[in-house]
């Protein structure tokens, strides 16, 4: 079943069952996870959907070198100031 | 990425060398190139704050000498930044702007230095789905990167020795526990905290022969992971991922390497972890991945939890040093 159909289901369970909560309070009823399907038939569709598309990958237009020390070598080497970008996680691999 | 996918940012970062790197060994390491780092990022905006993240953008000279910094992802803020680090560069007498010959930089140890060459190299992609899990909704803007190394052996171990029509096929659980530990993790909004083994028990990959002409070999991939964390750090809550696996590839035995390789995983995270930011976000979500063959060209960056490997094949750093 599509998840879409599921919580149209839970949706009119829930109106027909007494509302002991007010809205801000916190359930302790752990959330329903989301049901996500992946067949044959849906599988192009989730890929495209997952990838990035071109205006996500404009940053890999810039000429990044990948380490410190080859960033400090090749602005050496170029006369230029190094432009330098550091995360948790090599920012060109995972951010 | 989006703040570098800004025009003007593409545009003045031609008047500098760019470079991106990870920042823990940078910024706690003993390597010479790690010492380098350390002494300009201390003039940084998080400087004077011992054993705190050095994260950001910085501008300095090859000599070594800070010249601006930021950490956002305000595309006007870090151009802002930008322009004042050639300013301050232009300011700069030239005697101060070359790298020293007596300057130490070369590491002994990095993890780019195991690369797999003749290994199987994924690039992936995850994003949080539409909560309808209708793939015809706009995407979620958030997304995230990582590689997935396997070295030529462990690449082999995804089909079987003598492979034909319709043999099936387990992936060995060593190689399923590294994807699911490893890859398989809720970094949808950056970093985040490993599996351990243990968490993720039960999970199975399997792949089934298709079709083999001469030494190409096309191959199904199916499988489900679970990852099951009670949530280790004062910020975690329980916290889990769970995925069904479907792929396709080709290993010609010829070349001993796969030729084609296309894997989606689709399911579900819930709670967070230490540093995973989702303490905005729902309790729970679905999410997903697409893992496919890193493009020949693209640089040689490792793993981010290459550190977990724990394999013979990848090189580790010397004792002490906390890489």
């Amino acid at each position: 079943m599509r998840l879409s159909n599921c919580l149209g289901l839970l949706t009119a369970i829930a109106g027909l069952l007494p509302s002991g909560q007010s809205a801000g309070q916190t359930s302790d009823v752990p959330p329903a996870k989301a049901k996500v399907e992946l067949t044959d038939q849906n599988y192009a569709a989730w890929r495209k959907h997952i990838l990035p598309d071109t205006g996500q990958l404009a940053w890999q237009q810039i000429p990044w070198e990948t380490t410190f020390k080859d960033g400090i070598i090749a602005a050496d080497a170029a006369g230029k100031p190094l432009l330098f970008w550091t995360m948790n996680g090599h920012p060109l691999g995972c951010t | 990425m989006s703040v570098w996918s800004d025009p003007r940012l593409i545009q003045i970062a031609k008047r500098f060398v760019p470079a991106a790197d990870e920042v823990w060994r940078l910024q706690q390491g003993p390597d010479p190139e790690c010492v380098f780092f350390q002494q300009m990022a201390e003039h940084g905006h998080y400087g004077g704050s011992p054993g705190t993240t050095r994260q950001g953008i910085y501008v300095c000279s090859p000599s070594g000498k800070f010249l601006a910094s930021i950490n956002s992802n305000s595309a006007d803020r870090v151009l802002a930044m930008l322009e004042r680090g050639l300013k301050a560069w232009d300011q700069l007498p030239a005697e101060e702007k070359r790298l020293s010959a007596q300057s130490e930089i070369k590491p002994k140890h990095r993890w780019e230095d195991s690369f797999p060459k003749s290994g199987l190299v994924l690039s992936m992609i995850t994003r949080d789905l539409p909560a309808d899990c209708d793939p015809s909704q706009p995407c979620s803007v958030k997304w995230n990167q990582d590689r997935v190394w396997f070295s030529k052996g462990e690449a082999r171990q995804w089909l079987p020795a003598e492979p034909k029509p319709g043999d099936k096929h387990p992936l060995p659980q060593e190689l399923v526990s590294r994807l699911a530990r490893l890859h398989l993790v809720d970094t949808v909004n950056g970093q985040t905290s490993p599996f351990l083994t243990g968490d993720v028990a039960g999970s199975q990959i399997a792949t089934e022969i298709v079709e083999r002409a001469g030494g190409r070999v096309k191959m199904k991939i199916t499988g489900t992971t679970k990852g099951e964390s009670p949530g280790r750090g004062r910020r975690a809550s329980a916290n889990g991922v769970e995925t069904h696996i479907l792929g396709h590839a080709t290993y010609d035995l010829d070349k001993e390497a796969f030729v084609e390789f296309q894997m989606v995983a689709l399911g579900s995270r819930r709670g967070r972890t230490e540093l995973n930011g989702r303490r905005r976000d729902p309790e729970s979500g679905p999410v997903g991945f697409v893992f496919e063959l890193a493009p020949a060209d693209a640089p040689p960056v490792a793993p981010a939890f290459i550190r977990y490997y724990d394999v013979p094949w990848v090189a580790r750093p010397e004792r002490g040093n906390r890489e």
